[in-house]
């Protein structure tokens, strides 16, 4: 594959966010795909930009809802994702147990694991079905548990039906009628005269049912009651909207009072939407779920989940550090939006949570104990995801920091502007300097990606990288590089200038590009589904100009995605519209 | 049916015998012209398929075969099978075109090259063009109906498997090559004691089970087939497709249920339990290894697709030379330097694949099987996506099969297809050997001759 000399077809149809004040990277960034990168990204990208202009009017006047719902299909079908099925049994069988890590990775689709373009396989039917056993075994077995899910004597007359149909109904996430239930009991009835037995039997049954293991945004079998179908306009069903609210926020199965608020037509109601909202985001809420996160996104947008597998052997890295640094992440993630912080924080803020153990390593002092706390960072480098560690190690080589990765890092997951890899044989073309020249790593690769083909991505990538020069490959901060000091100044492709790490991060926080990202990203993650369309593009649109307007502030933005109407809508295959 | 394309130097004549009914293990009417063709060959043996990938390819210059006539000399880099020469066919010269078609205006070539392995189908970030179906899977629907695990897909323990998408193509392609759908690959079991878990469903095998467990189960598969019409009644095209290998695999859990008629009984078969492999790549590869010939041995499987890594893999290789080097997709690019020789630890990681590979021969070798050996019974393709890695050359791919599939497939021969030959060819080859009756597959122009004993 030679480097590309084709123009970029899509350079007509983009355009920058028309609220930059700042003269167009996204321009910047094409004239480098026509120069230098290997291909330009594909014009229908998740992450592209809006290709139609930003909507006038607030985030409560939606695109009208028939024209999007007919506009593109997209599967009404998903998959619970590991972490979704882990949440969701424990929370049905008030269990703890680690099944997450018994089922095998899910895809990554445009960023995330929940998206609805998965399959089960017969090794994942076979787990879940032993999984099942597990669980429901060990539920029954514990006192509490099992009061909670046997409230009857089990042989007395209807309780068995009872505890299977209530079950069903929390486990399928809407109403179960007699001849479901029967199908359960008529299960369990293979198992013998046990009643206790017989129990296990119905339950794990229900765990293993499709209707468990799928979420489906469209319920119009003939004679279905109308609570469970979509409406022809694509209103997603109230219990589906139960459905999808709670593994947005929760990333686990809706709770009693989610499923009456739907039984009762009540959930519509976008003021109801934000109570509930605001109830599941509370730390009350998921501590009893045993979450450390409101939302699972960033484990996955900040890669969270990786850094057990960060390149360093444990005298660099021990596991202490690496637990630390996790949880720095989660608590920090978890602040800013319980606190309704403005999500530019995320970038750059003045607080971070460390124990002794993280701050020692991070040159932060006056914290002792195991614990992590907040702590004011005003003054130091620390704050803000890309100055903590679970950042900085996994974008890292194992055995020095890449400026290359860490930029990329910034302009795929902060800025939505990714790159492509290099060209082929890119390397070859270009040989590293002799290292007798005793250069630095910054040196070293200005020398190399100053010409064509390498310079056209690189301008964008250097003095992003250049500017995180401060942090060591664990993430700790260095003044020198061998005997060389630290240069972590530069100047951006739209000329901005700055002379160290906290300038360069100053700049990042205010680029136009990271709060739209961030939109995108929240909204790819609570459909599940990829972005695509004019219909998406204006509502996101329209949800990142009210956003720009509140000042950026996170929790109010939660709100404001789940009273969308895209929120409520599915993309319904047109075939089966009632 | 040759192709032009297929320029084959060698032409071999063999007796026209009727496949299937051959490879459905009823052949006693034809039971002469068999033992004519293929004396080797003993009536009860049902024949296996292995599929075994390595990634990257190999660095320039390094596939050079100096084969003359009959005896196979295998290139340098392969040095490790020269021992099994009587009883591989190289095959030089062929091309993974699908997965270089549209390079020009679309990125992702490793997820290309790497998916587009087995399916030979272009490739685009919403699927494969076609059906999507891989040529393992092929011969799964068409011979593995009663085995109790219709396909083992493995990996190999201690991968690091990344989950970014290049450049628009999701990660599912660049980390698997048996696929059932246009995006749906069947995922990789790289832990042992999941395989060892999953062997002792099979009826026979181990203990785990209770009858009364085994009944609800059953009863289980059952009630979500019924419910399959319900749901799929609800949804559209699309949905119904994934739900559809949702039942597929129903089907699949269903069979453990039933006896197979080629099973092992013998204390043998019981696998120790789930051993915890050492984490070199070479301690991996054993523990998988095992495993994947005790299947085979004992019926548990008939068709086996195995990675060595995915394209992007990290692991600690544990070879001399390598240091802390942990990523061959790395040192496939950033090492080269114009010279062959410049690529010591990509060749040293790329030798050790070939060299693997030799101990699986080994081990299925060591197996006696119906008057032969159970490598005999089987035919173990060794493939990857690239030829030249570093160039992403799509051409000149390293292909060898090891085995005759039960007598199906000539062995002992070094095929040189013309340059460009799509690899299909030769995937189209073996499925009609395994009597799956297509004429076609992917870009296939046409079944490679040479390779299956002409029936």
């Amino acid at each position: 594959m030679a480097v590309e000399t084709e123009a970029p077809s899509p350079l007509p149809r983009r355009r920058s966010n028309p609220t930059s004040p700042r003269p167009s990277p996204l321009l910047l960034s094409l004239a480098c795909f026509a120069i230098a990168c290997s291909s330009p990204p594909p014009s229908s990208a998740p992450e592209s930009f809006p290709t139609t202009p930003v909507a006038l009017g607030n985030a409560e006047t939606p695109p009208a809802a028939p024209a999007c719902a007919a506009a593109a299909r997209a599967p009404v079908f998903h998959r619970l994702s590991r972490t979704e099925y882990h949440n969701s049994v424990n929370q049905l069988l008030g269990l703890q147990l680690p099944l997450r890590e018994r089922l095998p990775a899910d895809p990554i689709l445009f960023g995330f694991d929940n998206n609805a373009e998965t399959s089960v396989s017969a090794p994942s039917l076979q787990r879940y079905l032993d999984l099942a056993d597990r669980a429901v075994t060990a539920a029954l077995a514990g006192t509490e548990t099992r009061q909670r899910l046997v409230p009857c004597t089990p042989d007395h007359d209807g309780c068995l039906t009872r505890i299977v149909g209530t079950f069903a109904k929390r486990a399928w996430r809407r109403p179960v009628d007699a001849h479901e239930i029967q199908e359960q009991l008529a299960l369990a009835a293979t198992c013998g005269d046990d009643p206790l037995v017989q129990i296990s039997c119905a339950l794990q049954a229900t765990l293993v049912a499709p209707d468990f293991l799928f979420r489906t945004e469209l319920l119009a079998a003939p004679g279905a009651p109308s609570s469970l179908s979509a409406t022809i306009e694509g209103r997603i069903s109230p219990y589906a909207l139960a459905t999808r609210l709670s593994y947005f926020l929760v990333s686990s199965t809706p709770d009693d009072r989610l499923l009456e608020l739907a039984a009762d037509g009540r959930l519509s109601a976008p003021s109801v939407i934000e109570t509930e909202t605001n109830r599941l985001l509370d730390p009350g809420y998921r501590s009893r779920l045993h979450s450390p996160l409101p939302l699972s996104v960033p484990l996955q947008w900040l890669g969270l989940d990786e850094i057990d597998q960060a390149p360093f052997d444990s005298r660099a890295l021990d596991a202490d550090l690496r637990t630390a640094m996790v949880a720095e992440s989660q608590r920090f993630f978890a602040e800013i939006i319980d606190e309704n912080h403005s999500v530019l924080d995320l970038v750059k803020a003045p607080f971070t949570f460390v124990n002794r153990r993280l701050a020692d390593h991070y040159g932060l002092s006056g914290v002792t104990g195991t614990d992590l706390r907040r702590v004011d960072t005003t003054g130091s480098l620390r704050g803000g995801v890309l100055t903590q560690g679970a950042f900085l190690t996994t974008t890292s080589l194992p055995d020095k920091p890449s400026i290359s990765r860490r930029a990329r890092w910034v302009l795929q997951n902060l800025l939505c502007s990714p790159l492509d890899d290099p060209p082929p044989g890119a390397e070859e073309m270009v040989p590293a300097p002799d290292p007798g020249l005793g250069l630095t790593s910054r040196q070293s690769l200005e020398q190399r990606t100053s010409r064509p083909p390498c310079s056209g991505c690189h301008a964008l990538l250097n003095p992003i990288g250049f500017g995180l020069e401060s942090f060591d490959a664990v993430g700790s901060l260095r003044t020198h590089e061998g005997s060389q000091p630290i240069d972590a100044s530069g100047v951006l492709p739209t000329g901005e200038r700055f002379g160290n790490t906290a300038e360069m991060l100053a700049l990042l926080r205010s680029d136009p590009r990271f709060p739209t990202c961030l939109t995108r990203k929240l909204l790819t993650y609570a459909l599940g589904r990829g972005l695509a369309g004019p219909c998406d593009d204006e509502a996101i649109a329209v949800l990142s100009r009210a956003f720009a307007l509140d000042g950026y502030r996170l929790k109010n933005h939660i709100v404001r995605i789940t009273r969308s109407e895209l929120f409520r809508t599915a993309r319904l295959a047109r075939e089966v519209a009632p | 049916m040759t192709s032009k394309a297929a320029g084959i130097v060698r032409h071999v004549h063999g007796l026209r015998l009727g496949r299937r009914s051959l490879l459905r293990g009823a052949g006693v009417a034809l039971a002469l012209p068999w033992l004519e063709a293929m004396p080797a060959r003993a009536a009860d043996v049902l024949p296996r398929a292995m599929f075994v990938y390595f990634p990257s390819g190999y660095p320039r210059g390094l596939w050079q075969a100096a084969s003359e006539g009959d005896a196979v000399v295998l290139p340098p880099l392969a040095r490790a099978l020269q021992p099994f020469a009587r009883k591989l066919t190289l095959v030089t010269g062929l091309a993974n075109q699908p997965a270089s078609v549209g390079a020009s205006n679309a990125g992702g070539i490793h997820a290309r090259g790497t998916g587009c392995s087995l399916v030979a189908e272009p490739l685009t970030p919403a699927g494969f063009a076609g059906a999507g179906v891989s040529v393992d899977q092929l011969i799964v629907d068409d011979i593995a109906g009663a085995s109790c695990i219709s396909s083992l897909v493995l990996g190999l323990p201690n991968e690091r498997v990344p989950s970014f998408s290049e450049e628009g193509m999701s990660s599912i392609f660049y980390n698997n090559v048996s696929f059932r759908g246009p995006r749906s690959p069947v995922p990789k079991v790289s832990n042992p004691a999941d395989l060892f878990v999953r062997f002792v469903t099979c009826p026979g095998i181990g203990t785990a089970r209770s009858p009364q467990r085994l009944r609800f189960e059953r009863g289980v598969m059952s009630a979500i087939k019924r419910k399959a019409e319900r749901l799929m009644s609800q949804a559209g095209r699309e949905d119904r497709l994934r739900l559809e290998e949702y039942f597929t695999s129903v089907s699949e859990l269903e069979r453990r249920f039933l006896p197979s008629p080629h099973r092992n009984d013998s204390a043998t078969c019981v696998p120790d339990g789930p051993s915890v492999p050492g984490n070199t790549l070479a301690e991996s590869a054993a523990a998988m290894f095992d495993l994947t010939v005790l299947a085979l041995r004992c019926g548990l499987t008939r068709v086996a697709t195995l990675m060595m890594d995915g394209a992007f893999s990290r692991r600690h290789f544990g070879l001399p030379g390598l240091g802390n080097a942990n990523y061959i997709h790395g040192l496939s690019h950033a090492e080269f330097g114009g010279e062959a020789t410049d690529t010591p630890r990509w060749t040293t990681i790329t030798s050790q694949y070939f060299s693997l590979f030799a101990s699986l021969l080994a081990r299925l070798d060591a197996v006696q099987e119906g008057g032969g050996t159970l490598l005999d019974a089987t035919a173990v393709t060794f493939f990857s996506e690239f030829g030249d890695g570093n160039a992403h050359a799509c051409e000149d791919l390293p292909f060898l099969i090891a085995g005759s599939a039960g007598g199906r497939l000539r062995t002992g021969q070094h095929l040189r297809a013309a340059a460009g030959t799509p690899q299909a060819n030769a995937w189209l080859a073996l499925l009609q050997a395994f009597g799956v009756g297509r004429d076609r597959f992917g870009d296939s122009t046409g079944s490679l001759a040479g390779l299956m004993i002409k029936s």
